[in-house]
């Protein structure tokens, strides 16, 4: 068996959208928000609890958009700039960048200098408003598009507080008039009774939520961890067959159980059991790794608890969690310690997340 | 076996960008300091800094982050983490147990999330819960520990297992299990 070099399942890297190592979701991925925006379905708000995927799906679907011919700027504003002291006029400045950048693709024509503005400092006033700005470039970018249409996707305002990007945020959708539009948005944006001034400037929340893997084994769910398990180690290398002991399957299977369906938590509960293994002298993790790492895990989800959270965990799970205040219910939720999934019929059940068993059960249902 | 050192040793390994450790006072800082330019990979550059800039500069290095305000580095590294892709080599943030960036990590929630899992606490991990773990032992083997302790007398003597890579580094941090 090839030796597994564990670091390559780099929890904390979002793929892009060509990435061959995506393996896609079985329900509301990239693909999905794509259809939406294709067929004229937007503005979209992205969202949902931390590391399920959404930097990732808005990526493919952005590259989805590309393959049909739509001019597309997809930017991620959390890899130039501080989220947390975000400045309007900074996210305006970088939206005419990119804008810019993709008139200078190849095939694409390039947007005339009078339109740009060149050398303005992003601290200064431009010559003319921001709005109008970037309403030329769009216009200019969709009447060159090869099928007369554009979107803007745009990553990261989901790490600003709310009240931080509440202005920039509705500002960027009023463009949305001219091309269609995703962005990536914290959930307390779109949910509860602040969140009027921005669901009612877009047309469909798109939730990228957790996988229901623990109830229902062995489904599309469960399939897909092991995919993406197998995607991430063997990259590069496709001989290698890491998945060649029944061993590695178990804890590969458990640890997308305890991962409450969040990819970013699967990967980090297999690479944490490896890394105790490798501290133990093994090159596979076994049973005992997996639960060392499941125990450094939840000592991180408890850190995120509240006094009384408990108590709210115990009431709200195998509820719609419509009693549960709404302020610690998106936070519960934003955090993964609350998973919502729905059934086919659209009802809403709640549920803890795997990692609080301990406090739930009094031990991991392993 | 999780211990304080195990836990580091793992994460220093992992590859992924940040990892938080918890002191409980400014001399705990300094020798745990000490210990992790013990465990760090062989060969791999350890440095202390109270400069949270060079976390998004130098990503082949294990900085070893001490800013004078805890907090503000904790919302400066949520705000800018996607900064830190390119670290090959982790940035060691250094939280006092309890304190203001302990307490506001519920406020960040990304950089929660990427921490999950990567948030040591030596003090508590160097303790042992005797109640938890002996119902664990109880649980898995269905049997008292001093049950099977004196079964375990009468057999002869396994050979040892072969000693763990990281036995020696361990060994020198000199962390030992302290009973809760």
């Amino acid at each position: 068996m090839t030796k597994i070099d564990w670091t390559r399942l780099s929890p904390h890297l979002p793929l892009d959208g060509d990435d061959p190592r995506y393996i896609p979701r079985p329900s509301r991925g990239g693909a999905q928000l794509a259809a939406f925006l294709k067929n004229g379905m937007g503005p979209i708000a992205v969202t949902g609890p931390v590391g399920c995927g959404k930097s990732t799906e808005l990526a493919v679907a952005a590259n989805s958009l590309r393959l049909e011919g739509i001019t597309t700027v997809h930017e991620r504003l959390d890899r130039v700039m501080d989220m947390h002291s975000v400045q309007p006029q900074n996210v305006y400045a970088r939206l005419v960048r990119a804008l810019a950048l993709m008139g200078q693709t190849p095939g694409v024509p390039v947007v005339p200098g009078s339109i740009l503005f060149p050398n303005v400092p992003a601290h200064e006033p431009p010559p003319e408003g921001w709005h109008d700005r970037l309403l030329r470039l769009l216009r200019h970018l969709r009447s060159q598009s090869p099928t007369g249409r554009m979107a803007l996707l745009i990553d990261g305002f989901e790490k600003s507080p709310v009240h931080a990007i509440l202005d920039t945020v509705s500002f960027v959708l009023s463009l949305s008039t001219e091309c269609e539009m995703a962005l990536v948005v914290p959930p307390s944006m779109v949910t509860g009774p602040d969140s009027y001034s921005i669901t009612s400037q877009v047309r469909r929340v798109f939730p990228v939520s957790p996988m229901q893997v623990r109830q229902a084994r062995g489904n599309d769910e469960g399939a897909f961890f092991f995919r993406l398990f197998a995607s991430r180690i063997s990259a590069n290398e496709p001989d290698a067959d890491p998945l060649i002991t029944s061993d590695l399957q178990f804890i590969v299977g458990k640890a997308a159980e305890f991962s409450g369906g969040i990819p970013r938590t699967f990967l980090q509960l297999v690479q944490d059991a490896a890394g105790y293994a490798s501290v133990n002298g093994r090159e596979l993790p076994t049973r005992e790794d997996l639960l060392d790492a499941l125990k450094d895990h939840t000592a991180s989800m408890k850190r995120l608890l509240r006094e009384g959270d408990v108590d709210l965990l115990h009431r709200a799970r195998g509820t719609d969690g419509l009693e549960i205040p709404i302020d610690a219910r998106i936070r519960l939720l934003t955090h993964g310690l609350l998973l919502e999934h729905e059934d086919a019929n659209r009802t809403v059940t709640l549920s803890v997340h795997p990692l609080l068993d301990p406090l739930i059960h009094g031990k991991y249902l392993f | 076996m999780r211990t304080a050192a195990t836990a580091l040793f793992k994460a220093l390994q992992s590859g992924r960008p940040l990892v938080v450790v918890f002191y409980e006072e400014l001399s705990s800082r300094d020798q745990l300091i000490s210990e992790i330019e013990i465990l760090a990979p062989e060969g791999v550059s350890v440095e202390r800094t109270e400069d949270i800039e060079r976390a998004f500069q130098e990503p082949q290095r294990v900085l070893l982050l001490t800013p004078p305000n805890e907090k503000t580095a904790l919302e400066t590294l949520d705000g800018r983490r996607e900064m830190l892709r390119e670290r090959t080599r982790p940035a060691v943030l250094f939280l006092l147990k309890g304190g203001e960036a302990e307490r506001a990590l519920p406020e960040v929630p990304g950089l929660a999330s990427w921490l999950q899992g990567q948030e040591i606490d030596p003090d508590e991990l160097s303790s042992i819960d005797i109640v938890a773990e002996r119902a664990r032992f109880q649980e898995e083997t269905g049997k008292a520990p001093e049950e099977r302790l004196s079964r375990g007398s009468n057999r002869s003597s396994a050979p040892a297992p072969p000693e763990p890579p990281y036995a020696s580094c361990a060994a020198r941090a000199g962390r030992t299990g302290r009973v809760k």
